[in-house]
């Protein structure tokens, strides 16, 4: 399988102090890796620079299963934040349908992959309501739906079920699962609850900014896995 | 301790966010004490002009049977004595003087005994016009009464019939003579009598024999160092009159003290009512402008403030904990913003009023309160109310909510808005504005011939109520309209989610409405001001061309012909465009006797300035063509008209002085129309009437004043003192009088142009100001949705679309409104104040290149700032992005 996502000797400081320590790690169609790690062991900042959002200072970050394009590749590569993180003066199909538009897509296009994803979160009466009128777990769902409805390659989740109980949680790691295997992409998902990871096929963890252990892959074949190179 | 540790944690962590408040601060206080140094400056450049106006402070005159080697030693024993010199005065039967035309005789006249140096210690007493200055010196008037020039001889009667005959030195004018022959001892309110029309000064050792037997009054001069009187014309006024009250008390009625001083100094100290007035109009909007920038600095981190409060509420600070916190932080601030504002203040002062000394305790001490004020209001305000809420509510649990990109938006209006505050305020502001006009918009009130001044200030209600009401309803209508028009606004461009971007500024409407009436105040403020300043400038300025005459006036002693020609040589002068004659005769009107100018209605205009307002009910081009149009006609003043029960036709018999014998004889008018102001004129009653008609009628052409338009107006009078020189002509122009020429405020033409410079700088500063903290304030309230959308992968002008729409909508909102708010507030100052212009104005100048460069530099910098914040606000540091 072609690599998606890479990452190569990646290094990210913040003041002096290195965040993320040489880390080297390539993600693949098929993926489902939960990323394990203390908090500010640097899951966030991995995720963040994987998704090209961070600059690394040392290392590089590759996306070589995606499109040159910066723009297409913004399509093709989705962050959930840990916080719902939606615009407060938008409705829910608004803040879904946002990525869309702009990403240039007709009003038509965006709003009806915008209501589809607000369907497959659950959430479909919901679409004119404002963020501040939803529960935290249905904000947190309409920034999942958000994530998904450009259906894109590579999901990158920042303990997206941090604020959930646990019937919720368990409910948009499915939809994050099924979206994976329908579009044969990968998931990479930061976590520091070890029953979400354990839910995973694979595992990564960091420590203090560096990829310490991985398990093998338990659903996925070898080649499939997050392979990590210290 | 913790206070300290915490503010130094701030300072280290956010030093930029606590300089810009120090420094918003700082303008407030700069401004609060250029200001106050202004009134420092004004007041005692009011006590030195009023001090300076008075020729005699002191005429101590001995009562009958008074000891005068006592009053002598009571006087020298007075502080600060600069001059003093004895004068007696003598009342004789008549002057009269022979010539090939036959025997002229006057009333009763004065004859006044001079010491050797009078002049010199007293220079404002006595004006030399022809010949000597020392020797027997006739006043002016006399001199013509008595057709007499100097090395022509005179002849005084004596009460026994005696007769001294005299030889005239020379010529002068007395310009102080109502105080100088003033009825000593009599009571305030007795009012001014007139001056005596003969007057003859000779040498103190020619006196006696002057006056044979005729009863003398003996009079002390006094003059002061009147640069030992206190600053403040109130301060000296007391110090005066206490000085007064000590010397009565050790003479114990040997004399009676004729306080010059003191009266001139009691006029100031009601003319700094009006200027304190003028700079209360022109510098309070400005500090509130100031107060409203700090507000808005302050306010941008206003979120994260709320958030510490909610942590260390959390972490179980107590409230006094908390405050104590922002208080420490406040002072930080305050004394950051002492530091930077004072020398500004000092540097302010000194551009505005180059002569102005620098700020003292006074001025410190009111820059440091108003700074004081505004930061504990700003800063503690907000934190006080923050504690109280979150204390009222339970504790800070749940308060912490960071799971939206932006605060709640607010959806509904202020409470103020929702129970119709600012209809009722601009109800209750028509309601006060409709009573004042019905008084006559009465705000100082200065009855004619009553000393004491006051100001109605209920009467500046109007303008005060009609602020914040305007205030609302601009959020109310900015508000109102991007609900229901924000598609206009939000234009569609490729990849710009128009309909997300109309629906983001609806449904911040109330945020950018708040923004729009912030910048609407901040531009109807600084513009208000500058219409305000531009329609007094105006009108001072017409007071002076109006005082003087025309941009340069040559005036001739009434006892002296101009030599032939003068007009051509006028007219030749460099700079002249066109000169006027004016006739100035005195006619009776009843008892009153009045000035009568003589003029050419049809040409006058070419050098005199004319204004609708002077011709109440007319225009000034009617009014002279009536005058044109009957040869015999004459415009009188409102009193007059009044008065007498006058109406246009009337005819009116006037007694007129005569050319040849100076005798008033009754001539026949008839009433065209009122004037109540006209150049060179008294400011109550004078007559105008047509200079041919005064000719024929008077025997005499002769001419007093030339007006002359002038586009050089120092040129022109400088070539023309120096063509003119000797023969007695006073050259005055429009620029040097306008340092001099005090206006109705009280203030000199100077200093208003001073405090005029300081008002509209500071108003243009804040303004623009104003408008880029807005829009910082609204991209910094946004940075975290700024910085989601650009993890949303919007690009730089995608989320710089987003912002711009609002800052249209805010700019347009904020340039409409703020036209609409400065329109209606210039228009009731204009009016409630019209007492405190001189003339009133028919209606309010425009200063129309500072309006379009303010609102040119509010658009500029806000259209400039746009792609600079959103660059700005969306760069996303990794605390920015984990935040997320």
């Amino acid at each position: 399988m072609t690599a998606l996502v890479e990452a190569r000797g990646l290094g990210v400081t913040f003041g002096r102090s290195w965040v993320l320590d040489s880390v080297d790690l390539t993600v693949r169609h098929g993926d489902q890796v939960a990323l394990l790690g203390r908090s500010g062991s640097g899951k966030s900042t991995l995720l963040l620079a994987l998704a090209g959002l961070l600059p690394a200072q040392r290392g590089a970050v590759s996306w070589p299963g995606l499109s040159a394009d910066p723009v297409a590749r913004r399509a093709q590569l989705a962050m959930v934040f840990q916080a719902p993180s939606l615009l407060a003066e938008l409705t829910a199909e608004q803040n879904v349908a946002l990525p869309l538009r702009l990403r240039g897509q007709t009003q038509a296009s965006a709003y009806s992959a915008a209501r589809r994803a607000l369907l497959d979160v659950g959430l479909a009466d919901a679409s004119g309501a404002l963020p501040d009128e939803l529960s935290g777990g249905q904000q947190q769902r309409v920034a999942l739906a958000r994530a998904l409805a450009g259906r894109p390659l590579v999901v990158l989740a920042d303990e997206p079920t941090g604020a959930l109980d646990r019937a919720s949680g368990q409910h948009v790691l499915a939809v994050l699962r099924e979206h994976v295997l329908a579009v044969g992409g990968a998931l990479l998902l930061a976590t520091h609850d070890p029953e979400l990871a354990e839910a995973l096929p694979g595992r990564l963890e960091l420590r203090d900014g560096r990829l310490v252990a991985t398990s093998v892959p338990v659903a996925l074949a070898p080649a499939t896995a997050g392979t990590v190179r210290r | 301790m913790r206070t300290l540790r915490w503010t130094l944690g701030l300072l280290r962590r956010g030093p930029l966010v606590l300089l810009g408040i120090a420094l918003s601060l700082a303008v407030t206080v700069g401004f609060v004490g250029a200001l106050s140094a202004f009134v420092t400056h004004s007041r005692a450049d009011l006590t030195v002009r009023a001090a300076a106006q008075v020729p005699v402070d002191w005429q101590v005159q001995l009562t009958a049977g008074a000891d005068p080697d006592a009053v002598a030693a009571a006087v020298a024993s007075l502080p600060d004595l600069r001059a003093r010199a004895r004068v007696d005065i003598a009342t004789v039967p008549a002057l009269s003087s022979t010539s090939v035309a036959g025997t002229r005789t006057t009333g009763a006249a004065r004859v006044l005994s001079l010491p050797p140096g009078y002049a010199g210690q007293f220079p404002g007493e006595i004006r030399p016009l022809v010949g000597a200055t020392t020797g027997v010196l006739l006043a002016q008037q006399t001199a013509a009464n008595l057709a007499v020039a100097p090395g022509d001889s005179f002849t005084v009667a004596r009460p026994d019939g005696t007769r001294s005959r005299l030889r005239v030195d020379g010529v002068v004018e007395l310009p102080a003579a109502d105080a100088l022959f003033q009825v000593v001892g009599a009571p305030a309110t007795a009012g001014a009598t007139a001056p005596p029309d003969n007057v003859v000064l000779v040498p103190a050792d020619r006196f006696p024999t002057v006056v044979g037997g005729a009863p003398v009054v003996r009079q002390v001069h006094l003059g002061f160092d009147h640069s030992r009187l206190p600053a403040d014309p109130g301060a000296a006024a007391a110090l005066v009159a206490r000085r007064n009250n000590n010397l009565q008390v050790a003479v114990a009625g040997g004399a009676l003290v004729g306080d010059n001083l003191h009266a001139a100094l009691a006029g100031a100290r009601e003319d700094a009512l009006y200027s304190l007035l003028l700079v209360l109009l022109l510098g309070a909007p400005a500090v509130l402008l100031a107060a409203v920038v700090s507000g808005l600095v302050v306010a941008l981190r206003g979120d994260r403030r709320r958030r510490e409060v909610a942590l260390l509420r959390l972490r179980g600070a107590p409230s006094g904990a908390v405050l104590r916190l922002a208080t420490g932080e406040t002072v930080v601030t305050l004394l950051l913003a002492v530091a930077l504002g004072l020398p500004l203040a000092e540097m302010s002062a000194r551009w505005a009023l180059p002569g102005a000394a620098g700020l003292d305790r006074v001025a410190v001490a009111l820059a440091v309160s108003a700074g004081l004020v505004i930061a504990a209001v700003t800063q503690l305000g907000p934190v006080l109310r923050t504690t109280l809420r979150r204390a009222g509510t339970g504790g800070a649990a749940g308060s912490v909510r960071t799971d939206t990109a932006a605060a709640t938006v607010a959806t509904r209006h202020p409470w103020p808005l929702r129970v119709g505050l600012d209809l009722v305020l601009l109800a209750a502001a028509g309601l006060t504005f409709w009573l004042t006009s019905r008084g006559g918009y009465q705000v100082v009130l200065a009855s004619e011939g009553v000393a004491k001044t006051s100001v109605n200030y209920a009467a500046l209600l109007g303008p005060a109520l009609a602020w914040p009401g305007l205030t609302l309803l601009t959020w109310r209508a900015v508000a109102a309209v991007l609900n229901r028009r924000t598609g206009a606004l939000s234009r569609e461009a490729s990849h710009s989610a128009p309909e997300l971007r109309a629906a983001s500024l609806r449904r911040r409407r109330h945020v950018v409405a708040r923004g729009a009436t912030g910048l609407a105040v901040a531009l109807a403020l600084a513009g208000s001001t500058a219409v305000f300043t531009a329609t007094y400038n105006s009108q001072a300025s017409l007071d002076v061309a109006l005082t003087v005459g025309s941009d340069v006036a040559v005036t001739a002693p009434v006892s002296v012909a101009l030599p032939a020609g003068t007009e051509q040589a006028l007219s030749a002068a460099p700079g002249a465009r066109a000169v006027e004659a004016v006739q100035h005769r005195f006619a009776y009107v009843g008892p009153d006797l009045q000035d009568v100018y003589g003029i050419n209605p049809a040409t006058i205009g070419r050098a005199a300035p004319l204004l609708d307002s002077f011709t109440p009910g007319s225009t000034i081009r009617a009014a002279l063509g009536a005058l044109a149009a009957r040869p015999d006609g004459v415009l009188l003043s409102a009193e007059t008209l009044h008065d007498y029960q006058l109406h246009p036709g009337d005819l009116v018999r006037l007694r007129l002085q005569t050319g040849q014998d100076r005798q008033y004889r009754p001539v026949d008018f008839h009433v065209v129309g009122l004037v109540t102001e006209f150049p060179t004129a008294p400011k109550d009653s004078f007559v105008v009437a047509n200079a041919s008609y005064l000719t024929a009628r008077t025997g005499s052409a002769a001419v007093s004043t030339y007006l002359v338009s002038s586009a050089d107006p120092t040129r022109t009078a400088g070539a023309l003192r120096a063509r003119l020189l000797g023969t007695g002509a006073q050259v005055n122009d429009v620029v040097s009088a306008r340092s001099t020429v005090t206006t109705v405020s009280g203030l000199a033409a100077a200093d208003l142009a001073g405090l005029s410079r300081l008002a509209l700088a500071y108003g243009l500063a804040l303004a623009v100001a104003c408008s880029g903290l807005a829009l910082l304030l609204g991209a910094a309230q946004r940075r975290r949705a700024l910085v989601l959308l650009g993890a949303l992968g919007a690009t730089s002008r995608q989320r710089g679309s987003f912002l711009a729409s609002e800052a249209w909508a805010l700019l347009v909102g904020g340039v409409l409104a703020g036209g609409v708010i400065a329109s209606v507030v210039s228009y009731l100052l204009v009016k409630v104040l019209t007492g405190i212009f001189d003339p009133p104005p028919t209606g309010p100048a425009l200063p129309t290149a500072y309006l379009v460069g303010l609102v040119l530099s509010v658009v500029v910098s806000t259209l400039a700032a746009v792609p600079l914040i959103s660059r700005l606000a969306a760069r996303a540091g990794p605390a920015e992005l984990r935040a997320l």
